[in-house]
């Protein structure tokens, strides 16, 4: 359920396979350009400071996402970890143990999956439905700020940039 | 000499008639005190065998009062979101004070704060993690780095304020294990239905499934409770077993009285017109069937300790055949011109009665067949049959040829429905042909058309298809989907069951493993059995053993172990702590979702005495549809095990 974090690097990604276009950019734009990536895969490292630890966290691994509702997070390092999402169902892999959930049953998650996955699948009305999005640049090089509209997410997620900045949802 | 031995003989007879009939008023007086004493029962189960098998046995209980059998489902449609998510609130509020159930459960944890806080207490006992290992430097290191990783997430929300008491995540892994997978949508903190047009309710009523009528107070309750609620243009949609059996006694009992009310007034319309009106011997005709009914309640109540309505309802026309004894005796027993007073009488005794008696020992040899039925509801009826059939024939033979020794005056309407009877004889004949050509009709369509055969048991429920319609789309909304399997252990005590729940558990986890079924229920899940407990409890190490495992552990990692003194005396504490029993979970959600698995029983009984009930199994992703076993003959799964088609029922409701 780390998801927001792995704006950046994958938007990234598959940005760099798009061809150079020159208008005004904005959501709609960006939506267009992203709905016609139909899968993707990149590599992530995700840096995470939390404030009750006394260094930041650190993992690597891989992304995966396919047309229209797979969206694989798997990490590799520090300990091999996996989270799935395929449609609704939402699966954890930590070591040997696996965790199945309904992902609307858990409307945080939710929240930020439909961020992601309507970012990736240029789905504008998923992430108008649970953030305040503001698009600004280039199609090379765009910023996207998320505000999530639910008070309950904002209190753990205030902002989601991508993928400009590197440091992707600050608290 | 002749005089006096006829007056003799006359005086004689005189005596036995009055004697006869003294005998005859005496047992009726007898019958009707037994009956109004007699308890009637309505429900299902004196149709179920009476000395079932280990799998009957475990089944039958489900039926009674296992969980499944005490399931209400509630819909709430219409509306806005926000004042359907007010109502469940407010409805699960009112119902959880209501004292008719068990559990009400609609998503909304909060009344669960002071579980939580228990559960958080007992947690190194509770977690499935606590073994020897984990509080090794390795252990405890691997323990942290997981817990730590979810920080800052939306789990991580969960335990960062309870991270520095329990930095391997204990809590994490006691909610693994402890909340089901198919929960329902949530918004706006109560559950929704997938399309989040319905606000849905879970609730499992106090009385048991058997207890109709306390299945009906508590719909009433709720039906009430909403009601009292004024939700804006929010309505309320009632279904599960409770509703389902509750609406069937409704209708059955609406039927029955509508048809036994409907085939009175034939019987006596028919009686009226055939004896000419006459009232009297309207109620003379009617005195075998009311002595029978009369003398089966009371064989029935004295034989099996109580009457089940259905016994009344089906025996009554069984023996509704001794209407004719009392028309054969009052046509045949009328007397000739110029006979003296009692001579039908006596012609009757003579020339019909032995006819009628053979009837009647047929009829009782029939009946007498349902006397050795395991079912105590089939005995129940042949009993009924065979005593007021009994009755009636000798009250007939004895009672009739006193009262009324020369049958019925009259021949009411006889001769014009022999005239209208004649009329129809001469019609008959002329439509030979075109019956005979409809018989062949018949005949024709029975060979060609599809087979009328309807061997679906669901057929003869009376509850109507949009009923079943809701009920599948509630439970599938709610996740209470229906068990394809229900897996019984029994053991001498509750750490026994609960130890045997556990090993069942293990071979069920390689089924869910391997993809067989999707998960299953159990008992130890929410409490694991005290040996374990124990065990765990052994495992947890010395303080100065633990605060140098811990230095180590901690050493370069993101959480330096100065600041988890809190979680060493945690563990310190749990040291001393008693393993959980039932009883120490008594007044917490808990002890509610462990009673709905495990029943308390004698063991010393052998099979048919289930110390406890467990596990249900739900089918695997693949099976979900057909609803087969999970797998019967695999060597893996804990036997006994069975298909429990006939029954609905539903996994039990999470508790966090």
């Amino acid at each position: 359920m780390r998801l927001p974090r792995l704006l950046p690097e994958l938007g990234l990604a598959l940005l760099l396979a798009l061809p150079l276009q020159a208008h005004a950019f904005g959501l709609p734009e960006l939506a267009r350009l992203m709905s016609q990536v139909k899968s993707g895969e990149a590599v992530f490292t995700e840096k995470r400071s939390v404030a009750m630890l006394e260094r930041t966290l650190e993992s690597s691994g891989r992304l995966t996402f396919a047309a229209p509702d797979t969206f694989v997070r798997e990490t590799v390092k520090p300990r091999p970890e996996k989270v799935a999402v395929v449609g609704n169902q939402l699966t954890l892999t930590s070591g040997n143990r696996t965790r199945t959930l309904r992902l609307d049953a858990v409307p945080e998650a939710a929240v930020m999956v439909e961020a992601i996955r309507g970012t990736l699948t240029g789905n504008r009305q998923a992430i108008e439905r649970n953030f305040v999005a503001t698009v600004s640049g280039q199609p090379q090089r765009w910023t996207m700020d998320s505000c999530p509209l639910s008070r309950r997410c904002a209190s753990w997620c205030a902002r989601c940039r991508s993928p400009a900045s590197s440091r992707g949802c600050v608290k | 000499m002749n005089a006096d031995a006829g007056g003799s003989v006359q005086r004689a007879t005189a005596l036995l008639r009055r004697g006869v009939l003294v005998v005859w008023l005496a047992c009726v007086a007898a019958a009707i005190a037994i009956a109004a004493r007699t308890h009637y029962v309505a429900d299902l189960s004196a149709f179920l065998p009476s000395t079932p098998s280990a799998e009957q046995a475990v089944l039958l209980d489900q039926l009674r009062s296992g969980v499944a059998a005490r399931l209400v489902l509630i819909g709430l449609e219409g509306g806005t979101p926000a004042a359907r998510q007010a109502a469940s609130r407010q409805l699960a509020q009112a119902l959880r004070q209501g004292g008719l159930f068990d559990a009400v459960h609609n998503g909304d944890n909060t009344q669960f704060e002071a579980t939580g806080k228990f559960l958080f207490e007992h947690r190194y006992l509770l977690s499935p993690a606590v073994d020897a290992q984990r509080f090794t430097v390795e252990g405890l290191k691997a323990g942290i780095d997981d817990t730590t990783s979810l920080l800052g997430t939306p789990a991580g929300a969960l335990i960062k304020p309870v991270i520095l008491r329990d930095p391997t995540g204990e809590t994490i892994r006691m909610a693994e294990v402890m909340l089901p997978a198919q929960s329902p949508r949530m918004d706006g903190g109560v559950w929704v239905s997938r399309d989040g047009q319905r606000a849905v309710l879970l609730a499992t009523t106090r009385a048991d499934g058997a207890d109709l009528d306390g299945q009906e107070r508590a719909l009433a309750q709720v039906r009430e409770r909403f009601g009292a609620l004024k939700a804006e243009g929010v309505t309320l949609l009632l279904t599960g077993p409770a509703s389902f059996s509750v609406g069937s006694r409704e209708k059955i009992k609406r039927e029955v009285e509508m048809l036994a009310l409907a085939g009175g007034v034939a019987i006596v319309g028919i009686l009226l017109f055939s004896f000419g009106g006459s009232l009297r011997t309207l109620l003379v005709a009617v005195l075998p069937v009311a002595c029978g009914v009369l003398a089966g309640v009371a064989a029935v109540s004295l034989a099996f300790g109580n009457v089940h309505g259905m016994t009344l309802g089906f025996g009554t026309t069984l023996i509704g055949e001794a209407v004719d004894y009392a028309i054969y005796y009052l046509i045949q027993a009328r007397t000739r011109p110029g006979a003296p007073r009692g001579d039908g009488a006596r012609r009757w005794t003579a020339d019909n009665w032995p006819t009628v008696r053979l009837g009647l020992w047929t009829s009782i040899c029939g009946f007498a067949a349902l006397l050795f039925s395991g079912f105590p509801g089939l005995a129940q009826l042949g009993l009924f049959s065979v005593a007021g059939l009994a009755a009636a024939a000798l009250t007939t033979r004895y009672v009739y040829t006193v009262i009324v020794p020369d049958g019925a005056p009259g021949i009411g309407m006889r001769r014009r429905l022999g005239e209208a009877v004649g009329r129809c004889s001469e019609v008959l004949p002329r439509l030979r042909w075109p019956l005979a050509a409809l018989t062949l009709a018949a005949a024709a369509a029975l060979a060609w058309w599809p087979s009328a055969w309807d061997a679906n048991l669901a057929s003869l429920n009376p509850v109507g298809p949009e009923q079943i319609k809701l009920d599948e789309a509630l439970r599938q909304e709610i996740g209470a989907s229906d068990n394809g399997t229900i897996v019984a252990v029994a053991a001498a005590d509750e750490a026994g069951v609960l130890a045997q729940a556990e090993a069942a558990g293990q071979r069920l986890d390689t089924l869910v493993a391997s993809g067989a079924i999707g998960g299953y229920e159990s008992p130890a899940r929410l409490l694991p059995s005290p040996a374990t407990q124990q065990r765990r409890r052994d495992a947890l190490p010395e303080p100065a053993v633990l605060a140098a495992n811990l230095e180590q552990a901690t050493a370069d990692g993101p959480l330096p172990a100065r600041r988890l003194q809190a979680f060493l005396a945690d563990v310190q504490t749990a040291r001393t702590q008693p393993p959980l029993t039932l009883a120490s979970l008594q007044g917490t959600p808990l002890a509610a979702a462990l009673a709905a698995q495990v029943l308390p029983g004698d063991a010393r009984e052998g099979a048919h005495a289930p110390g406890v009930r467990c596990c249900g199994c739900s089918p695997g992703p693949r099976a979900r549809s057909t609803s087969r076993p999970c797998a019967p003959h695999s060597p893996t799964c804990p036997a006994p095990t069975w298909s429990t088609s006939p029954t609905r029922s539903a996994r039990s409701t999470p508790v966090t």
